[in-house]
């Protein structure tokens, strides 16, 4: 089978990710028993600059390790949920609770803490109140 | 011969304070019409005597003058001629020497001048006399020099109330002397003694019995004189002979002389020979009337006008005034009106004449000329005279204090007449009355008082705190003075609104973190308005306007604020606006003045009208909540005993609104956006995640797809997480 090895520096909760192709290789076999979640490939050949695996049963994965053992470099992967199923992810209707680009900043946010202080800020309007006095006598 | 009696109304006053009644007789004017003059107080009487004596007139020896209940100011003497005596008729013989005095008619104390003789350099031609009281009388002497002779004319210049009532001799003292029933007898109006030694002195001197001022003369040209005889009592005074019809006077029981416009039997009549514009006459004067009355119209205030009144006496021999009644009987069965005359009236110059007391009609309440005597000038203000003017002390209740003190404008608005059975008056504008003040102005309002006793009518006295243009913007002036019909005639009555609203302003709160922080509970919005205090505003007024209106009831010092925002009333608060300042119980004697000045003294000391202090404003966080007013400020205090928190005039006053948010604590106001990146703000909506969308949580995620199941729960534990949706990668 043929495998591609790739870098993605996106982080691990990113959907969307972006995968720079490190090597393809063909002729890999897979490591029996093989959990389609969790596989193993036998690549021949060393260490490979990669952090994942991508489509692959229709998949992309982490690559969680690398062991060499007489030229046979045994690489373990994890399926990357996210990225492996963003199709499903982005165009999904979700009610969603806190959004970076969708929040509405006057809704409020315990999770974001604020200091015991307080500032306080005086806006004056019209003087109504003078100086001198006006004296009304009231006779009958 | 002929008089012509002046009155203007001088520059020197608002004559709008002074309401004119149009149309009315001059004998139905009530005081305040006719006594216009703010010098014409309860019992002082103004005026200056100027007398002016060529020197040629003082050769038959000293006489003595009688001027009771005058005072008198120096001023240099000139040896020129006066203006007067410019005016003069011809006269014969020699005038080389004027002395010109000028004597200044109060109530003050009996000072006999000093005999003035040709010779003396008159450096004491003014006598300032003080204290009088009534009955009381001055005398100056005047020492004639020799020389005078045969066909010497004297010529004597009396200004009263700044009118010059002027006379001036016609004959000699050679024809005075064959001819005694046409001599000046001025001695004969020498109460003590009665001389019937004639000479050609003709004073106009003015009599002051009681408390009252009026000037009596004779008639000196060809015709005799007036003599009285002191019957051994007291003031009274008996007419002996000469004129006709004259009355005894009495001053202990506030009779006065007087001395109308007679006719006798030879056919003596006065009739209205000239009538300036604005005034007209009884359509048939009668000679046959004592008095005849006369009509002056289109008094207009605001104006420097001059009302003349001009007598032609087809005989010399009569002497007449003009006066009006103080009064009028039957007038409109108002009996209001003449009570108040008469209360007013007491005590000022006034006549009795065939039982009804008459007032003389002249500024400042001094007797203009009749007669022979001819007044010439006009209305001089006090100041001209460049000499302290006495102050009226004496005698009882005047208003006293300094003249100073009736020139100040009292504006004595009338600021409701209609709400039941009281009456409310602004006595001062700027806040600062004294007791003349008060007393003068409340001496000017046209009122009945219960009882004719001032302070058993009053029955509140407030001090308001509102700033004067704001409070009372909606009172309209009264008593015709502001308000015109369509046929542009004066409105009579009260228009007053008794509530009146001051418009607050608005002011804009802005918001500070344009977030959740502006709010409640982090966000405490408060609102100080001067009088009513501290209140809450609700939180949702951030970012809008919020604007208010005061409504202030006069009648009680109440005032309700009502504070809106985006047209929303979200706040109403009462206070109060004024203080009472208290008056104690009328103490015998005691002025209504003096009363309310004492109270307002003793206010002002108990620290009822502190300054108001420094305020901080802008964004500086407020380093003392002292500054800060609370209208629980027990500063504020009565001496009614009882102790209202009410006002806090010694707080602020302007209307602020305080705004306390919490610190942020990074110092921004802003989310940081890496906040936003990792963790979001809260957006509880449904939404189509989207490219792009950035960090995303949802707790209870609706997921799909052909994943196995723990892949589902892997984007579901990242859904709760929070996953970051990034734009395309593409």
């Amino acid at each position: 089978m043929t495998v591609t090895l790739a870098n993605t520096a996106n982080e691990y909760y990113e959907v969307n990710k972006k995968y720079t192709q490190v090597a393809e290789l063909q002729n890999v076999s897979v490591v029996y028993p093989c959990d389609v979640l969790r596989p193993t490939f036998k690549i021949k050949g060393g260490y490979v600059d990669a952090n994942a695996v991508t489509n692959v049963f229709g998949r992309n994965y982490w690559i969680t390790g690398q062991t060499l053992n007489d030229g046979i470099n045994y690489i373990s992967c994890t399926v990357d949920a996210f990225s492996s199923w963003k199709s499903s992810i982005i165009g999904s209707s979700q009610f969603v609770n806190r959004s970076e680009t969708h929040g509405n900043p006057y809704i409020n946010d315990p999770e974001y803490a604020n200091t015991s202080d307080s500032i306080s800020q005086m806006y004056r309007g019209l003087e109504i109140v003078g100086s001198s006095l006006r004296f009304v006598i009231g006779v009958i | 011969m002929s008089f012509i009696a002046h009155w203007k109304t001088t520059s020197g006053f608002n004559v709008d304070d002074y309401p004119v009644t149009i149309g009315k007789q001059l004998n139905q004017c009530s005081l305040a019409e006719l006594t216009a003059h703010p010098l014409c107080g309860s019992n002082s009487i103004y005026g200056n005597i100027t007398y002016a004596v060529k020197s040629s007139d003082l050769g038959y020896g000293s006489v003595a003058r009688d001027l009771t209940g005058g005072a008198m100011f120096k001023e240099p003497i000139t040896s020129n001629k006066s203006d007067e005596q410019a005016n003069e008729p011809a006269q014969v013989g020699n005038d080389a020497l004027v002395y010109r005095r000028t004597i200044f008619l109060a109530y003050k104390t009996n000072v006999s001048i000093p005999q003035h003789s040709i010779d003396d350099t008159c450096s004491n031609d003014i006598y300032i006399v003080e204290n009088i009281t009534a009955p009381n009388k001055l005398v100056f002497n005047f020492t004639g020099a020799s020389g005078m002779g045969t066909g010497d004319n004297a010529a004597l210049t009396v200004r009263i109330g700044g009118y010059q009532l002027r006379h001036t001799c016609q004959k000699s003292p050679a024809a005075y002397a064959s001819a005694p029933s046409q001599l000046v007898y001025t001695d004969n109006t020498d109460p003590d003694n009665p001389v019937t030694t004639n000479y050609n002195l003709c004073l106009a001197f003015v009599y002051v019995v009681g408390a009252d001022a009026f000037v009596i003369t004779d008639d000196h040209v060809g015709n005799f004189g007036f003599r009285y005889q002191n019957n051994n009592t007291e003031n009274q005074y008996n007419y002996l002979s000469g004129g006709d019809n004259y009355k005894s006077f009495n001053s202990a029981n506030g009779y006065r002389l007087f001395i109308g416009m007679n006719p006798n039997g030879t056919g003596r009549d006065a009739t209205l020979a000239e009538i300036f514009p604005n005034c007209f006459a009884d359509p048939v004067p009668n000679p046959a009337v004592f008095v005849n009355s006369y009509y002056v119209t289109n008094i207009q205030t605001n104006l420097v006008q001059t009302i003349k009144f001009k007598f032609q006496l087809s005989n010399s021999t009569i002497s007449g005034y003009l006066a009006s009644r103080q009064l009028v009987i039957g007038l409109s069965g108002d009996t209001a009106l003449e009570a108040r005359m008469q209360q007013m009236c007491r005590g000022g110059i006034h006549f009795v004449f065939n039982g009804d007391v008459w007032k003389p009609l002249i500024a400042g309440g001094i007797v203009v000329g009749y007669g022979s005597l001819e007044q010439e000038s006009e209305l001089d203000k006090y100041n001209d005279l460049n000499h302290p003017v006495p102050t009226s002390g004496g005698g009882g209740g005047g208003v006293g204090g300094d003249v100073s003190d009736k020139e100040v404008a009292m504006p004595t608005r009338m600021l409701s007449g209609s709400a039941g059975m009281v009456t409310y008056y602004e006595i001062n504008k700027s806040g600062t009355a004294t007791a003349n003040q008060i007393s003068e102005a409340i001496s000017r309002f046209d009122i009945t008082l219960i009882g004719k006793d001032l302070m058993r009518n009053l029955i509140s006295f407030k001090a308001f705190a509102l700033l004067p243009v704001s409070l009372f913007n909606n009172i309209i002036h009264i008593a015709g003075r502001d308000l015109k019909d369509a046929n542009d005639n004066y409105l009579t009555g009260d228009v007053i609104t008794a509530v009146n609203k001051i418009n607050l302003g608005s002011v804009t709160v802005p918001t500070l973190y344009n977030d959740y922080r502006d709010y409640a509970p982090y966000t405490k919005i408060e609102m100080y308005v001067p009088l009513c205090g501290w209140f809450t505003l609700p939180e949702w007024v951030i970012g809008k306007s919020v604007s208010g209106e005061m409504f202030v009831d006069i009648y009680n010092g109440t005032v309700k604020a009502v504070i809106k925002a985006s047209s929303t009333v979200v706040a109403e608060v009462g206070g109060n606006a004024a203080y009472d300042i208290p008056f104690v119980a009328e103490s015998t004697g005691m002025k209504a003045g003096a009363v309310i000045s004492s109270a307002l003294n003793t206010a002002v000391s108990a620290g009822m009208f502190a300054t108001a202090p420094t305020v901080h404003t802008g964004t500086a966080a407020l380093s003392s909540a002292a500054n800060l007013a609370s209208s629980l400020n027990t500063n504020a205090t009565t001496l009614k005993g009882v102790l209202g928190d009410g006002s806090n005039v010694n707080g602020l006053t302007s209307v602020y609104i305080k705004v306390t948010r919490p610190k942020s604590p990074n110092e921004v106001t802003d989310i940081p956006d890496k906040f936003k990146h990792n963790h979001g703000i809260p957006c509880m909506k449904e939404l189509t995640i989207a490219a792009g969308d950035g960090f995303t949580q949802v707790l209870e995620p609706d997921v799909s797809g052909n994943m196995t199941a723990a892949e589902k729960q892997m984007i579901i534990d990242g859904f709760r997480h929070g996953l970051i949706i990034s734009a395309n990668s593409t």
